[in-house]
């Protein structure tokens, strides 16, 4: 429907100035929406808004550089994986996955440690979508996880990478 | 069916006359979904400058919706993030997708079970859920709210299968039992996603449940 660039920009635009409402939840609901028209454009501004004071509207916007496959956003993102909030923690890893870098893996290979067991099995199930058999090893230790939800994740994901690789 | 243009520009003329000057929520809210349905490029451009002049946040959520939906018609089927139960799918309540902060919805519903213990079951089920809200203080978007139920159902049925057992037993009950009655409000509100979450589980597919 979005049929010339310059309905586009106008979407582009009302959806970017609604990241500044007042209120969290429209503000959600504006991230949520670029991230799933997949807005490129949008990219800066869900980047300005990334440290916003309501946890609500920091996940949708985690979410939505996930849908844009934001490698660009990369650098602001990283951090949050050691947010104290676990849902930021857990939406993170699953965007790190989303978007796919190997650049990533360091950093997701130290969240298997994490102390929460959906943080963790996140983190399996990203690194299996980043594909890299160099991570076989940390998830077959994952194996071992007190959580069997991270067990299955870790196993999926090595059967993933195997997949991928034949 | 073909549709008659002089009566389509009727209708996104009247649909944006409603969403401009009425002074209800509710029918801005309506004009705004009926408009995001019309798939119509002057649609999109009256809810777009629409949004900026809302200040109900249901109606502006609502008017977001519209947007996407006209924007990208597809755009619920390709969520990787698509809920494995439709969290919108009960009509209980007329809960909807979002509901208005500070809000409260509550909605009655009769179940009837055999001779089983439902009452234990569901407490046993609510408790589940009352985990999950201390468990996961801040509120969570309802995209990132599914794969977060679907690690703590998958934990619970490795875990404790029994415990599993029992919420499918209940979801059985849920959708033809024959005895007691209850209120679904006073178990479940529709004031968070938990509790929709809740509902959407006991109200989804159920062949888990045989």
């Amino acid at each position: 429907m979005l049929q010339n660039l310059e309905q586009q920009q106008l979407v582009l635009n009302t959806l970017c100035q609604t990241l500044t409402d007042p209120e969290p939840q429209v503000r959600a609901k504006a991230a949520e929406s670029l991230g799933r028209l997949e807005l490129q454009a949008a990219l800066p501004n869900l980047l300005a808004q990334l440290n916003d004071p309501s946890p609500l509207v920091r996940l949708a916007i985690i979410h939505a550089l996930g849908k844009l496959r934001a490698a660009a956003a990369l650098p602001q993102l990283i951090p949050l994986l050691l947010d104290q909030t676990p849902e930021i923690r857990t939406a993170t890893a699953d965007t790190l996955g989303k978007i796919g870098s190997e650049h990533t893996i360091e950093y997701l290979l130290k969240t298997l440690n994490d102390s929460t067991p959906t943080v963790r099995a996140t983190a399996a199930q990203a690194l299996g979508e980043i594909g890299s058999e160099a991570t076989i090893p940390p998830l077959l230790q994952a194996f071992k996880d007190a959580s069997d939800t991270v067990r299955i994740h870790a196993i999926e994901s090595v059967s993933k990478i195997y997949a991928r690789e034949a | 069916m073909a549709r008659n243009p002089n009566t389509l520009k009727q209708a996104i003329e009247a649909l944006s006359q409603v969403l401009r000057e009425n002074i209800n929520p509710q029918a801005r809210a309506k004009a705004a979904e009926c408009l995001g349905e019309l798939a119509s490029a002057e649609a999109l451009t009256i809810l777009c400058e629409a949004l900026p002049q809302e200040r109900t946040p249901n109606v502006q959520i609502t008017i977001m919706d519209a947007i996407v939906t006209l924007a990208k018609p597809d755009s619920d089927k390709t969520m990787s993030e698509t809920p494995k139960y439709d969290l919108r799918g009960a009509n209980i309540g007329n809960f909807t997708e979002t509901i208005q902060s500070g809000g409260r919805q509550e909605a009655t519903q009769y179940i009837h079970t055999p001779g089983q213990d439902f009452d234990k079951l569901l407490a046993d089920y609510q408790k589940f859920f009352n985990d999950l809200q201390q468990k996961y203080p801040v509120q969570i978007p309802e995209a990132a709210l599914q794969p977060i139920l679907d690690a703590e159902l998958q934990e619970i049925q490795k875990t404790q299968p029994q415990r599993w057992q029992n919420f499918l037993n209940l979801k059985r009950l849920w959708n033809g039992g024959k005895k007691a009655t209850f209120k679904l409000g006073e178990h479940f509100t529709e004031e968070n996603l938990w509790g929709k979450a809740a509902i959407a589980f006991l109200e989804g597919v159920t062949e888990d449940a045989d």
